[in-house]
């Protein structure tokens, strides 16, 4: 079989597996948590394509979540059909990339980070004042909700994440974005129009972090409208990326897998020392795998290798 | 590489078993006749809100044991008195969990009733997963009207509203004597639901009671600087100010109000000081405030002794958080409708709390059709140390005490 | 007239935000460790002096030195137990693997502290707490008076040590080029270790103040969001900075509240960092790299 077919069918395999498994799932509970893991999955994978592979640390991905979300369920909740909510909601995300990002991107490093930190503050503090109350489904949608349009829109969702950003790091425009994070100087030296470039990242990466928030104002029935400011929005999607492995396309999804699977088994079974576990877990993950969880199979093999190579050895001086 | 990616595989279908194993996790659920009835709640055991949540989660676990003590609650459908279990599970403070614990206490737990957890945030989230659910939600710590008037039919909320919190305000200045009754208020403006409705209903029933609302400043739950707010005030000559702040806010206004020496009559502070170690924190300063008094150990409610002394055995402690008391009086609320309601069925459960008329310990209860419960207006000022109950129509233990200026005290 | 008692009250909470902000500086701007749980240890120095005055009497500020010493040793432990193995990781790496580790520890800190000492919020009240002196109309609270000048102490103090004695200049010598450190001779193991550990019991200093406002367990992540917009605005490396730009972050938001309403304070602080990072992007007071 040819190398591209075969390469295609596990993933063709994943995704239609991923279609049925409502099929197995019985009960809210199952489809609300895969649901959760499926948004984080999208907002790590969209801030790993600016972050991970383009070197750009944002640390103000809540302002666009929340941007999604807040003008998805303003015009949803108003009245307009969904789909055009949800896309102008990725839209207005996309819109503050741009004013935001191309005076932003001049920066560099640290100044980027906290630059962009202060635009989630501000975002969430005018949230905060601006929209003060809860935002409640009304009454006809509350009594329709069902959970099976809203997994396979996280589905649907994350899904062209993972594909938009597969596709961009495997062109010219990935070498591109990983030019830049090797060596800004270098790159720009080599002729990489730097600024077009992390613009690019920042307008995809906002655009699906735009949908997710739009899917959040879907799936929740009310929420004080606040909720997507949050800046934990801005730490979670770096730190998942960062412990599954930043800058791979595998690193997002296992470190989702990871935080959210954890987390939850620990809240239910550990009680009140619940998130001190966690947080001594994750630690420990760090320190033993400084290159992220995806380093894990290069480590082991690392240390079969060497204890392969240390009996060898042995073996011949006798 | 290739052995990299099947290890990398290996190891995500290892986590996919993890979430089926999560049914197996907190709850067990048994099938045929029911040997107990099982109700759900999630708290806020951990996080910014813990300090509430811990006592809300505290009020629950006594009631359900004094239930118990008691043989449980007679079910006609089985001719029996079947013990309550109630389980507890931690949001976090964070209301996005809220939604999947809640979740789980319905597809996985089973239960056929939810006990709210702490705080608005937190609550909205859950009770709008009560209604979509069509699961009955009994909770308490939230106060903002709107939330209440989307149409719900399955949630309910025995405790002190927005508008019973300014009435009873109100009536608290009403008990002053014509001398020393503050005239001009002012409203120091939470920018949140509950404290814009707060001030809605100071404008409200000041112009029918003959107060007059002299100003109004906002200000947000990040503020951490008072003193603008303060010299207006000052300024303006007001008697009287009314907010509603949490900590560490309840804590620096009073601070900063001493700095700028500003000493109106009456201060009402809702929330903040009814934490029961204001004083411990604040010390003298404390005095005067008027603050929620939703419950207080020394109300004379039917049921409250035993609370009090039970609690006080077991956690050795004198001071019982507010919210003990009014988690312990959620929970009567939902006992005493079940047995009403005959069933374990969530729908005559819930019409069964339509019909709610029991006096709990912390005073009688109804609920009007929105589901917000008519309970008595109270509220307390701390006085030497001691929260006392100043206003409410059974019991109060003191009078309305107006302050001094800060160099007579 | 009203403007001034603002701007009392600005330097005052300016100065506060310098004493957190200092410790961060030496941490993260020199010895590169991106220490999110810095708001956690300012916390933690706040629980000391607090439980120091209502178990054993002692005044916050006279407690001072013994809180230092106890956050030192805690330093000195974190260190060598979690950031020494990041000595020689590169910039980009030291920083990730600090945060993560930062940011798990703030999970543990946080939670020991509920567990501990419950979420209740705490306030150490002395007999002096709210007494204020009059300064031309304006009232001046004698606590504030205090804070100000630990800052200048403190902040310009940890400056010249680090310009004039010789271990503080090591200190430099390693975040500039930590192999040609090395060679020269500089203990750059024990240095980093105490370094560290200086770092953190300058939080204490902060935290003696921040326990006589409130203190609970949650307070750290606002504490360490806000240090660290104060070294970015100072410039990465600056520790003199530290004062004035803590001081221009208080003042601008206590002002504003006269303009925009104590609610939006926030947002105006915020725009100002902005536009002095579009504007200044090394901050105001970084004299480029180096001293």
């Amino acid at each position: 079989m040819p190398l591209k077919l075969k390469k295609t069918i596990a993933p063709g395999l994943v995704t239609a597996f991923l279609f049925c498994l409502p099929l197995f799932l019985s009960g809210d509970y199952y489809l609300t948590m895969v649901c959760s893991l499926f948004l984080y999955v999208t907002i790590s994978q969209s801030w790993n394509l600016l972050g991970g592979y383009t070197g750009q640390i944002n640390v103000g991905q809540s302002a666009f979540f929340g941007t999604g979300a807040l003008v998805a369920r303003l015009l949803w909740t108003g009245g307009l059909p969904f789909i055009p909510a949800l896309l102008c909601g990725a839209f207005s995300s996309v819109l503050l990339s741009l004013v935001i990002g191309i005076p932003a991107l001049r920066l560099r490093g640290h100044y980027f980070a906290i630059g962009t930190l202060a635009v989630a503050w501000i975002a969430f503090l005018l949230a905060e004042n601006l929209f003060p109350g809860v935002t409640f489904l009304p009454g006809k949608y509350v009594a329709t909700y069902s959970l099976l349009p809203r997994y396979y829109l996280y589905l649907v969702i994350m899904l062209s994440t993972i594909l938009v950003v597969f596709l961009v790091v495997h062109s010219r425009m990935g070498l591109a974005m990983e030019a830049i994070r090797e060596d800004e100087e270098a790159a720009q030296a080599s002729g990489v129009n730097m600024t077009k470039y992390k613009v690019i990242a920042f307008v995809i990466s906002s655009f699906f972090v735009g949908l997710a928030g739009g899917a959040f104002a879907y799936f929740h029935v009310s929420y004080y409208w606040y909720l997507p400011f949050i800046l934990m929005w801005c730490f979670e999607p770096i730190l998942i990326t960062f412990i599954g492995g930043a800058g791979t396309l595998w690193g997002p999804i296992i470190g989702s897998f990871c935080y959210v699977a954890l987390k939850e088994v620990f809240a239910l079974t550990l009680g009140e020392v619940n998130v001190l576990i966690f947080g001594a877990v994750f630690i420990f993950i760090i320190l033993f795998f400084p290159k992220g969880i995806i380093g894990v199979p290069e480590k082991l093999q690392e240390h079969l290798s060497k204890k392969a190579k240390s009996r060898q050895s042995a073996r011949q001086k006798v | 590489m290739r052995k990299g990616n099947f290890i990398t595989a290996a190891g995500i279908l290892s986590f996919s078993l993890v979430f089926l194993l999560l049914p197996f996790m907190g709850g067990q659920s048994y099938g045929g006749a029911p040997e107990k009835i099982k109700v759900g709640a999630s708290v806020a055991l951990t996080g910014k809100f813990a300090g509430g949540g811990v006592d809300v989660a505290d009020g629950y676990k006594l009631a359900q044991k004094h239930i118990n003590e008691d043989g449980g609650i007679y079910v006609k459908e089985y001719d029996k008195k079947l013990p309550i279990e109630i389980i507890i599970y931690d949001d976090e403070s964070d209301p996005n969990k809220t939604v999947a614990r809640l979740e789980k206490l319905n597809s996985v737990d089973k239960v056929v009733a939810y006990l709210g957890g702490f705080s608005s945030a937190m609550n909205t989230a859950g009770l709008a997963i009560a209604e979509k659910n069509k699961v009955p939600w009994v909770g308490v710590t939230i106060a903002a009207e709107g939330v209440f008037s989307q149409g719900f039919k399955y949630t309910f909320a025995p405790c002190m509203f927005s508008f019973m919190e300014v009435t009873a305000f109100y009536d608290a200045l009403d008990s002053l004597p014509e001398s020393q009754r503050p005239k001009k208020i002012a409203n120091f403006e939470l920018q949140s639901d509950w404290g814009i409705e707060c001030g809605k209903y100071l404008k409200e029933f000041g112009q029918k009671r003959g107060y007059e609302i002299t100003l109004t400043e906002k200000y947000a739950k990040g503020t951490s600087d008072f003193s603008s707010l303060i010299m207006a005030a000052k300024a303006a000559g007001c008697d009287a100010v009314f907010s509603v702040p949490t900590p560490p806010q309840s804590m620096t206004l009073i601070k900063q109000m001493k700095e700028l020496g500003y000493a109106p009559p009456v201060t009402c502070f809702i929330r903040g000081p009814d934490l029961s170690n204001y004083w411990e924190v604040m010390g003298k300063d404390a005095n005067y405030i008027l603050t929620c008094g939703e419950w207080s150990p020394d109300m004379k409610y039917p049921g409250n002794e035993r609370l009090v002394k039970d609690f006080r055995e077991e956690k050795k402690t004198e001071i019982i958080g507010m919210q003990v008391g009014c988690g312990y009086g959620a929970v009567q609320v939902l006992a005493d409708a079940i047995e009403r309601g005959g069933t374990l069925d969530s729908k005559a459960i819930r019409d069964a709390l339509t019909k709610t008329d029991m006096v709990t310990v912390r005073g009688h209860v109804t609920f009007d059709e929105r589901g917000i419960g008519m309970v008595p207006y109270s509220l307390c000022q701390w006085q030497n140390g001691k929260l006392e109950v100043v206003t409410n129509p059974d019991h109060t233990t003191a009078k309305v005490v107006p302050a001094p200026p800060w160099d007579q005290r | 007239m009203e403007i001034g008692q603002f701007i009392i009250y600005g330097i005052i909470n300016g100065s506060i935000y310098a004493l957190v902000a200092v410790g961060l500086a030496l941490i993260m701007g020199i010895m590169g460790i991106f220490y999110l749980a810095h708001g956690c240890m300012a916390m933690i120095g706040a629980y000391i002096s607090f439980w120091l005055f209502q178990d054993a009497g002692l005044d916050p500020f006279l407690s001072i030195p013994l809180s230092m010493g106890i956050l030192f040793i805690i330093g000195l432990a974190m260190y060598k137990g979690l950031f020494s193995s990041m000595k020689a990781f590169s910039p980009g790496q030291k920083i990730r693997n600090s945060m993560l580790v930062s940011f798990g520890l703030v999970l543990i800190i946080e939670n020991m502290a509920v567990l501990i000492w419950t979420a209740n919020e705490r306030r150490v009240s002395t007999d002096y707490s709210g007494l204020t002196f009059d300064l031309a109309g304006l009232r001046v609270p004698y606590i504030g008076v205090v804070t100000v000048i630990l800052a200048i102490l403190v902040v310009f103090g940890l400056h010249y040590f680090l310009k004039k004695t010789f271990f503080g200049r090591s200190i430099w010598a390693i975040s500039q080029d930590y192999q040609c450190a090395r060679l020269m001779g500089i203990n750059v193991d024990r240095t980093m270790l105490i370094a560290f550990g200086i770092g953190m019991s300058l939080t204490a200093i902060a935290g003696a103040i921040i326990s006589q406002y409130s203190v609970s367990p949650s307070i750290g992540l606002d504490w360490v969001n806000k240090s660290l917009i104060i070294v970015v605005l100072a410039g990465v490396g600056s520790i003199g900075g530290v004062f004035y730009a803590g001081l221009l972050l208080g003042v601008l938001e206590s002002v504003s509240a006269y303009f925009v309403g104590v609610h939006y304070t926030g947002v105006v602080s915020l725009v100002i960092l902005l536009l002095i990072l579009v504007f200044r992007p090394q901050g105001i007071f970084a004299k480029g790299a180096g001293i």
